[in-house]
């Protein structure tokens, strides 16, 4: 009874027996029970609709985060290794840190339509400034004596960039990516609900304007269960394999 | 024409005065040179500027004859042991090896003989952070003769070692440049050490550094440290030029 599994599935299984027994007690359409939400769930995946506004909402997620990621390291990387840039787009970088998600997204809705690249755009805007610190703070951590070995062995700068470069900057990118996975998928449902005509967000916007709890709880218990299995399949053993020689 | 002919004209830091001035030398292939002078005499500086990694200094370096650096170069294979190992920490010993050999043919096979040879066999696929600081300048030594280096650049490699382990690695290092013969430039503030591996020591002045004396080894027996015949070597050079090593006596510095 000591595995973490037991431990980890304690919690929850105390947290559904309690609202099982408040939802019996208050008796309320507004506060389904676990029951209701499951019997809402099954429908919702025997009918399609579920899995369809998921995969849509999925694409965005991954489309965003990518895009964030790419053009956040390459930003980063070149203020970490650059004083002069570093100085000149601070200001900028902490103007976009604290810049209301709500605020690109609206802006970039008004400025480019009620399409998918504004939304797309809008999701990524606000990732990036995050990744850039976060990844700027690695480049500026990287070994340097460690590119003289590099250097002085002559490796080539592509040899050099994924060989000696990268893997010192790996920690970081891993941070960023985790806190950009958690951070994006909440904004992906503000963009669906404020612009899109499907995805999670619109749904979730949908079941709201029908106080349809029980359908929101099923959707949101998916969500989080997909997102729970993305950072312990994918995000926890990436993490696991660039860390393994920090025995 | 020798093999490798260095003329740094000049060389400083930013709003400092020179480090390097006029220092100059030649040397060729199969050469096991020290390098030797007080500490700030800008001998890491030298061995940078030769390896390559610092290119502002004014001057000339030829290999063959060649410019080693920049346009219309001749670089020849170079072999670098900095003072620490700098070793990738998120390779295997192995793959820190394959690493500097770029891929060529027969790689691992060539990777893991040469680290049978300097006493890690067992230890190829090991991290380096599993490894003791010896152990991980025996990987650094490996990997300095994986690229079957034509010039072996050498800055203080053995220091802050233990005594055992310092000169089980200077045998490693002599048995490996005997058998592959690069022209060897080896910096130390220890003049036992200099003497007792070295053919040739090149002693450098203080700053700004040029070339004091050229002096060749001869008459050496042994290749002990601590044995009489370099005691004498070293005796025998301090009576001659005693002014030589202002400050420096035996390796300890007064």
């Amino acid at each position: 009874m000591n595995h973490p599994i037991w431990i980890r599935s304690l919690s929850l299984l105390a947290f559904f027996a309690a609202w099982q027994l408040v939802a019996l007690i208050i008796h309320s359409p507004l506060l389904p029970s676990p029951l209701d939400v499951a019997h809402a769930l099954r429908e919702h995946l025997a009918s399609g609709d579920l899995l369809y506004h998921l995969g849509v909402t999925m694409a965005r997620v991954v489309v965003s985060f990518s895009l964030a990621m790419l053009i956040g390291c390459v930003i980063g990387i070149l203020m970490g290794n650059s004083r002069r840039l570093d100085l000149s787009l601070d200001s900028l970088l902490v103007l976009g840190l604290n810049i209301p998600a709500l605020v690109t997204i609206i802006l970039c809705y008004i400025w480019f339509g009620l399409t998918e690249a504004a939304a797309i755009l809008a999701v990524a805007v606000n990732k990036i400034p995050t990744v850039v610190v976060t990844v700027r703070e690695g480049a500026k951590a990287v070994d340097r004596k460690l590119l003289a070995v590099a250097k002085a062995y002559r490796l080539s700068p592509y040899q050099t960039l994924t060989r000696v470069y990268l893997p010192q900057l790996y920690p970081y990118l891993m941070a960023a990516a985790r806190s950009g996975i958690a951070l994006i998928w909440k904004i992906v449902l503000v963009v669906e609900l404020l612009g899109r005509s499907n995805g999670v967000g619109f749904q979730l916007h949908s079941f709201f304007q029908f106080f349809d709890i029980s359908s929101i709880l099923a959707y949101t218990l998916m969500f989080a269960a997909v997102i729970l299995a993305i950072e312990a399949w994918i995000i926890r053993p990436l993490e696991r394999r660039a860390t393994g020689w920090r025995t | 024409m020798s093999r490798l002919q260095v003329l740094i004209e000049d060389k400083r830091f930013d709003a400092h005065g020179a480090v390097l001035s006029h220092l100059e030398f030649a040397a060729d292939d199969g050469e096991f040179i020290a390098l030797v002078g007080p500490s700030g005499a800008g001998k890491s500086t030298l061995l940078h500027i030769l390896a390559g990694l610092d290119s502002r200094y004014q001057g000339s370096m030829l290999w063959d004859g060649r410019p080693m650096y920049g346009k219309d170069s001749n670089p020849p294979r170079l072999g670098m042991l900095f003072q620490d190992p700098r070793l990738m920490p998120w390779m295997s010993v192995r793959d820190n090896i394959e690493l500097v050999m770029k891929g060529q043919h027969g790689a691992a096979a060539l990777a893991d003989a040469l680290l049978q040879e300097v006493g890690l066999g067992q230890w190829v696929d090991a991290w380096p952070g599993q490894l003791s600081g010896g152990m991980q300048r025996r990987v650094a030594l490996a990997r300095a003769f994986a690229v079957k280096p034509q010039l072996m650049l050498m800055d203080e490699p053995f220091v802050s070692l233990d005594l055992p382990t310092a000169n089980r690695l200077r045998e490693s290092l002599l048995a490996l440049w005997q058998r592959y013969r690069p022209l060897v430039l080896f910096v130390t503030h220890d003049l036992r050490e200099a003497l007792a591996m070295a053919d040739r020591v090149l002693f450098l002045s203080a700053m700004p550094s040029r070339i004091l004396l050229d002096y060749r080894v001869t008459e050496r027996h042994s290749r002990d440290l601590d044995s009489q015949d370099i005691a004498g070597l070293q005796n025998r050079l301090l009576a001659e030029h005693p002014g030589l090593l202002s400050g420096l006596l035996g390796g300890v510095e007064a």
